[in-house]
């Protein structure tokens, strides 16, 4: 539960008592070594070559070996003097910003923006804790209209205004 | 002695033909408008606090798909310089500065706003930003030719090299461990290899997504990494905006104010232009060193910090100046001195033209255009900002909750209507979520960028030198200016990393 009023820099200090938790240096370096290591396993079966064919593997290799490198060398230079703790990561927001493009992206093509818009907005609305919710509903239906009219029929992008084989056969060209 | 001078002479004129020749093209009433349009929606974004230039611009790439390059280039410039007077705007107004170049103003700027200034200190920032930005512009045009017949005779070796050097450069002088931006380095050049290799056409890294055969689009990381990220940090804190609620009072400086603040303009724009080419955070130093020079120049340094007019004027001519002069190893090397920088010359790609010396030979009417829509562009600032300064206070006023749903929609949609792509809205969820956690681990995501824009260029010349000299690593020595290069970035390498030096770089960036 996201806390309304601790800044991630006041939290430093609370952590500061309970040894376990980690330095944000120690992290940081695991998540180099993670994603180093899922570069290198991904890109296990593209051929090298030589200095004097470069293939397509050189570069992607040497660049996952040079990020694993990396965290190894922030890891350790962590254990070489006292790094600031972790502070609390606050998972609200970004979770709910990804659902909301995950929404939009998944409701676009069958719905067109009359269904994409509004499901996004109201995802959209949890990620902050100051969200009142009947000025998500009258946000939604106005940024609705507003995007319908905007990008659909002033801007004429190529965007699909509402569900398939709506409202008229003008934009059916629009719809694949 | 007189051929000097005739030969001066003639310069000039070439000079003023090629800003006349610029100016022709920047001021097509399509290209007003673009530009018209990307100051008002630079200024729109960026007034937002907590929303930096880097953010706004981001957010705001996709508009610019589909133009013709000269449009576009115009329109992206026209953002950047809304985006930073908008945070000058929000930083004197609310004291929250959406960006770290702002946070000068918000000194003195904020205290004049508390005494009921506020409108001089806007006034006297888009005044000192308009004179600052016209002295760049004729300097960015003297300066273009002679550069670009230097950039002309790099071989890939040296490009390679030089690319290196700005790289590495701006690991060292951006804010934060060094060994965190190199990492970030690598990991926005790991980005840049996903898709199909050039020369093989073999598929990297693409994890069996076909969307992902083109590579990553530019704008989707960008917006995702910088802009909904950012957006996601600064929901973390609670709503706590002063905005003044005292009048802004009028915006035009009196006499004696533009009298203290004459100097400090010109000396702010001298100091901005020189750090503005620097590589990394040089654009961000201006305004700092500016704020320096004047407190220390001035008679009485006890009324900075209380409302000086000097304390605005120098740092926010700095700082335009700096944001103009950074243009310039972009526009005649090819190379992106910063983040801002990098968004730029992504931006140049997605929309097809190939950054570097042979630009200004073959599509002038890009290069000039370029250079005379950045004086429209603060013209234009000088034109929209001031009357509409009641607008931009009201916008100050809309809580956040209701914003930020409405510019994660137009994101969605920016990012899908590039391609018509849903995948791309969905890419850019997943770049804002890994965005935030790295934020959150301490890493800073400008590195990221710019080794994903540099990181093709650095590739391709790497694989080009190497086709040269068969499969010798000594090209890098033997070709001298490759050579000159990266023993420049050794020195520069050990110097920066000296004890000394490397505690001094710490209190100058992070102040």
């Amino acid at each position: 539960m996201p806390n309304k009023d601790t800044s991630s820099v006041s939290d430093v200090g609370e952590t500061e008592a309970k040894s376990w938790v980690p330095t944000q240096d120690f992290v940081a370096g695991i998540a180099l070594l993670a994603l180093g290591g899922f570069a290198l396993y991904q890109s296990a079966g593209l051929p090298t070559g030589s200095l004097s064919a470069v293939g397509p593997g050189l570069l992607p290799r040497g660049l996952a070996f040079g990020i694993v490198f990396m965290g190894v060398l922030i890891i350790l230079l962590d254990f070489t003097r006292p790094g600031e703790r972790l502070g609390i990561v606050h998972l609200r927001p970004p979770v709910f910003i990804f659902a909301a493009l995950m929404a939009f992206a998944l409701t676009i093509k069958p719905l067109g923006l009359l269904g994409a818009v509004p499901i996004a907005v109201g995802l959209a609305g949890f990620a902050s804790t100051e969200t009142q919710w009947r000025e998500i509903v009258v946000l939604a239906a106005a940024l609705t209209v507003a995007c319908i009219v905007v990008f659909g029929y002033l801007l004429t992008l190529s965007i699909p205004v509402g569900p398939s084989g709506w409202p008229v056969a003008a934009f059916a060209a629009f719809w694949k | 002695m007189a051929g000097g001078s005739i030969c001066g002479f003639l310069e000039m004129i070439e000079l003023l033909n090629h800003l006349v020749f610029g100016l022709a093209v920047a001021v097509s009433p399509t290209n007003v408008l673009l530009c018209l349009a990307g100051c008002f929606l630079g200024t729109l974004i960026g007034v937002l606090p907590g929303i930096g230039s880097i953010a706004t611009i981001s957010m705001l790439l996709p508009l610019t798909y589909g133009l013709d390059p000269v449009g576009a280039l115009i329109m992206l410039a026209g953002i950047y310089y809304g985006a930073q007077y908008g945070g000058s705007t929000a930083s004197i107004l609310v004291n929250v500065p959406g960006e770290a170049t702002s946070i000068i103003t918000a000194i003195d700027g904020h205290q004049m706003a508390r005494q009921g200034r506020a409108g001089v200190a806007l006034g006297i920032s888009a005044i000192g930003s308009f004179i600052a930005g016209t002295i760049s512009t004729v300097f960015i045009a003297a300066l273009a030719i002679p550069l670009t017949r230097v950039a002309l005779e790099f071989g890939p070796a040296d490009y390679f090299s030089l690319l290196l050097m700005g790289v590495l450069a701006s690991a060292l002088l951006s804010r934060g461990a060094v060994s965190k931006s190199v990492a970030m380095i690598l990991l926005g050049m790991l980005l840049a290899t996903v898709g199909m290799d050039l020369e093989t056409a073999a598929p990297r890294l693409t994890l069996g997504y076909p969307q992902l055969m083109e590579q990553i689009p530019f704008a989707v990381l960008a917006m995702g990494a910088f802009g909904l990220a950012e957006l996601g940090r600064s929901l973390e804190t609670p709503e706590n905006r002063d905005v003044i609620s005292r009048q802004i009072g009028g915006l035009l400086p009196s006499l004696s104010d533009l009298k203290q603040s004459a100097a400090p303009i010109l000396r702010g724009t001298a100091i901005g232009g020189f750090l503005g080419v620097l590589p990394g955070n040089g654009a961000l130093l201006g305004p700092v060193a500016s704020y320096g020079v004047e407190k220390h120049l001035a008679k009485e340094p006890q009324r900075f910090g209380k409302g000086a007019i000097e304390g605005v004027a120098g740092p926010e001519s700095a700082n335009n100046a700096a944001a103009q002069t950074s243009f310039i190893p972009l526009l005649t090397l090819g190379v992106p001195a910063n983040a801002v920088m990098a968004l730029m010359l992504g931006a140049m790609t997605m929309n097809g033209i190939v950054a570097g010396p042979q630009v200004i030979e073959r599509s002038p009417e890009f290069f000039w255009g370029m250079i005379a829509s950045m004086w429209i562009g603060n013209l234009m600032l000088l034109v929209i900002n001031l009357p509409m300064i009641g607008i931009w206070v009201k916008l100050l006023k809309v809580p956040f909750r209701i914003l930020m749903p409405s510019i994660v929609v137009f994101c969605a949609i920016g990012a899908y209507s590039m391609r018509n792509e849903p995948f791309d809205v969905a890419l850019a969820g997943f770049f804002a979520v890994g965005g935030y956690l790295l934020i959150k681990l301490g890493f800073e995501p400008t590195p990221l960028l710019l080794g994903f824009v540099i990181g093709d260029m650095m590739e391709e010349k790497l694989r080009q030198a190497l086709i040269m000299s068969r499969g010798s690593l000594a090209i890098f020595i033997e070709q001298p200016i490759s050579a000159g290069l990266l023993a420049l970035t050794l020195v520069l390498l050990s110097v920066l990393l000296l004890p000394r030096v490397r505690r001094k770089r710490d209190e100058v960036i992070v102040e």
